[in-house]
C-alpha cells in the first residue's frame, strides 16, 4: 500500500493539474465571443503546465518507493511472454528508470513541458526567448537525468523572471487582479525554488513546494473571470 | 494610421463598445470608429444580430443598438480585458 504521505503528494498534485486545467477551461470559455491570442497564450501555459504535473505524477507513482510494486506494472505493461514470474519489472526501455534521477520518458516529457509552459509565460508577457526545451529529448535518458537539476535550476529562473514581470505590472496596474497575479507567480517560483534547493537525485518533488504550486495556479486562475 | 494587430474578440468588444456609447449608430460611423471596412463591419454586425447582441431600428439598417444580451458581453469583454491587465499580458 502507497504511504499517507506518498497519497497526500499525489493528491496535491492532482489538484495542482486540476486547478491548471480549470484554467484552460476559463480561458477557452472566455473565447465565446471571439479569439483572443492572450487568453490562447495563457490557455497554453495553463494546459502545458497541467501536462507536466500530470508526467510527475506518472513518474513519481513508477519510481516512488511506496508505489513502485503497486504501479511498476501497470504502468508499463509486461513484457511478451512473461505475464507472470520472472519478468523484467519494466516491458519498454522508454519508461525503465535509468541513473541515479531515474530519468525516464515520464520525467524527460515533465521538464520538457514545465520549461515549454514557462516559455509561453515569458512570451505572452512580451519577451521572445529562443528556448528550445524539448531539444534534449532525443538524448539518452542518462544524460537527461543528468540534466535534472540544471532544468529545475532552469525552470526556478525562468519563473522568477515571470514573478518579476508581474510584479512589475503590478506596480504599473495598481488593481487587486494585478496583486493576486503577482502573488500568484511569486508562490509559483517559490515553489520552483523549493523543488531546485530541495532536489534529492531519483526522488519526487519537495511536498511544500507542491503546495505553493498548487495555491499560485489556483489564484493564477481566479484572476479570470469566472461565470456570472 | 493602421491599428496595431487585433484579435477578434477585441474587435467585437469594441464594436459593442462603440454602439453602447454612441447607439444608435450607422455603419458608417462605426467604420471610422473601429478602423474596420463597411464588409467587415457588414459581418461582424450580421454575427452580432444572429447571436442577440444588437438590432437595428425598424424600418432603419443602419441604426444599431445593444440588445441586454449584448451589454452582458460587452461586460464579459471589459472583464477578460481587466484581467489581460492584471497579469500583464498585451499580445
Amino acid at each position: 500500500m502507497p504511504s499517507g504521505d506518498a497519497i497526500a503528494v499525489t493528491v496535491v498534485q492532482l489538484a495542482t493539474a486540476g486547478a491548471a486545467l480549470c484554467g484552460v477551461w476559463r480561458c477557452r470559455r472566455l473565447q465565446r465571443y471571439g479569439s483572443d491570442r492572450r487568453l490562447t497564450a495563457l490557455a497554453w501555459f495553463f494546459g502545458l503546465f497541467a501536462a507536466a504535473v500530470l508526467l510527475n505524477v506518472a513518474w513519481q507513482a513508477q519510481v516512488g518507493v511506496a508505489f513502485e510494486e503497486r504501479l511498476g506494472g501497470a504502468l508499463v505493461g509486461p513484457g511478451p511472454g512473461n505475464a507472470t514470474h520472472g519478468a523484467p519489472p519494466y516491458g519498454f526501455t522508454l519508461f525503465r528508470p535509468e541513473g541515479v534521477e531515474r530519468a525516464n520518458l515520464w520525467l524527460a516529457g515533465h521538464h520538457a513541458l514545465m520549461l515549454a509552459s514557462l516559455v509561453v509565460g515569458v512570451w505572452a508577457f512580451g519577451t521572445r526567448r529562443p528556448e528550445a526545451p524539448a531539444v534534449a529529448a532525443a538524448a539518452g535518458f542518462v544524460f537527461i537525468g543528468e540534466l535534472v537539476p540544471t532544468m529545475l535550476a532552469l525552470e526556478a529562473g525562468v519563473a522568477l523572471y515571470l514573478a518579476a514581470r508581474a510584479f512589475l505590472n503590478h506596480v504599473a496596474v495598481k488593481s487587486p487582479g494585478a496583486l493576486q497575479a503577482a502573488l500568484g507567480f511569486l508562490l509559483f517560483f517559490v515553489g520552483h525554488l523549493l523543488f531546485s534547493v530541495a532536489h534529492q537525485p531519483g526522488m519526487g518533488h519537495a511536498a511544500f513546494g507542491d503546495v505553493l504550486n498548487l495555491v499560485g495556479i489556483v489564484l493564477l486562475v481566479q484572476v479570470l473571470p469566472g461565470k456570472r | 494610421m493602421a491599428k496595431p494587430y487585433r484579435s477578434r474578440s477585441q474587435v467585437v468588444h469594441e464594436l459593442l463598445a462603440t454602439i453602447q456609447s454612441e447607439g444608435p449608430v450607422g455603419v458608417t460611423r462605426l467604420t471610422s470608429v473601429v478602423n474596420l471596412t463597411h464588409g467587415r463591419i457588414q459581418e461582424h454586425l450580421g454575427a452580432f444580430e444572429e447571436n442577440g447582441l444588437v438590432v437595428c431600428a425598424e424600418g432603419e439598417r443602419s441604426a444599431w443598438t445593444l440588445t441586454p444580451r449584448g451589454a452582458q458581453a460587452l461586460e464579459e469583454l471589459r472583464r477578460v480585458d481587466r484581467a489581460m491587465r492584471d497579469f500583464g499580458i498585451n499580445l
